[in-house]
């Protein structure tokens, strides 16, 4: 009789093999996850940073703020969830990080003052640092390394 | 044997949870109480005009900052009415409908930040500018204005100047 497959295979998700590297991934997906869900439950004010960010065409920036937060969620998902698909949810997570961390460079470039909105909206967050533009290299950084 | 993941395999299962998140994106936008367009002109923001017009622009917790350094003149555009009824502690007031009368410039050596009624209003940018015609460079804009001092329940100063 053939075996049933479970719904969910918790062996093959926890990948013993690479143990750091798999929890690196975990706590990314995680933390995505959750930035991510924020995000999706206040698209308008998600929409806000990407204009604040000054870098999208005006017109584009309410269809950048869906689908880069739709992205981030989806890939996060991906990440803690679907083992067959973590990889491809861990370059998603590093491309939208790098892509975050390049807009804060060039903000920071042309000196255009603005709080970031890359992992939170409040309006009393402080303004865009080179610490902000270090501290959205970590997951970068962590996600290359959980992928190599 | 278990068969290792390619890069293609890779790219292949990106795409797929790209079409995944433009299906949700799209969903999302249908079902979220509080929708957004997916095209919106934010280019007449003031925000934009502002950055377009080379205007250094203030974050709340900066003014916050000036505010307790005493290191900058907040200036309130809005009218002398809406001043009186309350303002951030510690603003002036020059009303941007009195500039037709001649602009008197504020007489502090601080660099000057000016706000008004919340993102939607132009009259600090044009305040901004005004000033900045007239020869003050350190200029700069609060956005958030009023509409962002009161939703932190700040304290609002009430009075005439």
């Amino acid at each position: 009789m053939q075996e049933k497959k479970p719904i969910f295979d918790f062996k093959k998700a926890i990948n013993l093999e690479y143990p750091t590297e798999y929890y690196i991934a975990l706590f990314l997906g995680l933390f995505f996850l959750v930035v991510s869900a924020n995000k999706l439950l206040d698209p308008s004010g998600f929409a806000t940073s990407i204009f604040r960010g000054h870098l999208v065409p005006y017109a584009f920036v309410n269809i950048t703020a869906l689908l880069s937060m739709s992205l981030e969620f989806v890939a996060a998902f991906a990440v803690v969830f679907m083992a067959n698909y973590r990889r491809a949810g861990l370059w998603i997570l590093v491309a939208l990080s790098l892509v975050c961390a390049g807009g804060i460079a060039v903000n920071l470039l042309q000196e255009i003052n603005t709080v970031c909105g890359c992992f939170s909206n409040s309006v009393r967050a402080a303004p865009i640092s080179h610490w902000t533009l270090v501290r959205t290299l970590i997951p970068v950084l962590a996600g290359l390394f959980a992928l190599r | 044997m278990k068969k290792k993941m390619t890069a293609g395999d890779t790219a292949k299962k990106t795409l797929w949870l790209i079409f995944a998140a433009v299906i949700l994106a799209a969903g999302i936008n249908v079902l979220h109480p509080e929708r957004i367009p997916w095209v919106e002109e934010w280019g007449t923001h003031v925000e934009a005009q502002a950055v377009d017009a080379d205007v250094d622009l203030v974050q709340f917790s900066e003014v916050i900052d000036l505010l307790r350094d005493q290191s900058a003149l907040l200036v309130d555009a809005r009218s002398a009415e809406k001043y009186a009824r309350g303002h951030i502690p510690g603003a002036v007031s020059i009303p941007l409908s009195t500039v037709a009368d001649g602009l008197v410039l504020p007489v502090s050596s601080l660099p000057v930040v000016i706000y008004c009624d919340g993102p939607d209003c132009e009259d600090s940018l044009l305040l901004a500018l005004e000033l900045r015609n007239a020869g003050r460079a350190d200029v700069a804009v609060f956005i958030g204005g009023m509409a962002l001092w009161e939703s932190e329940l700040l304290a609002v100063e009430e009075g005439a100047e």
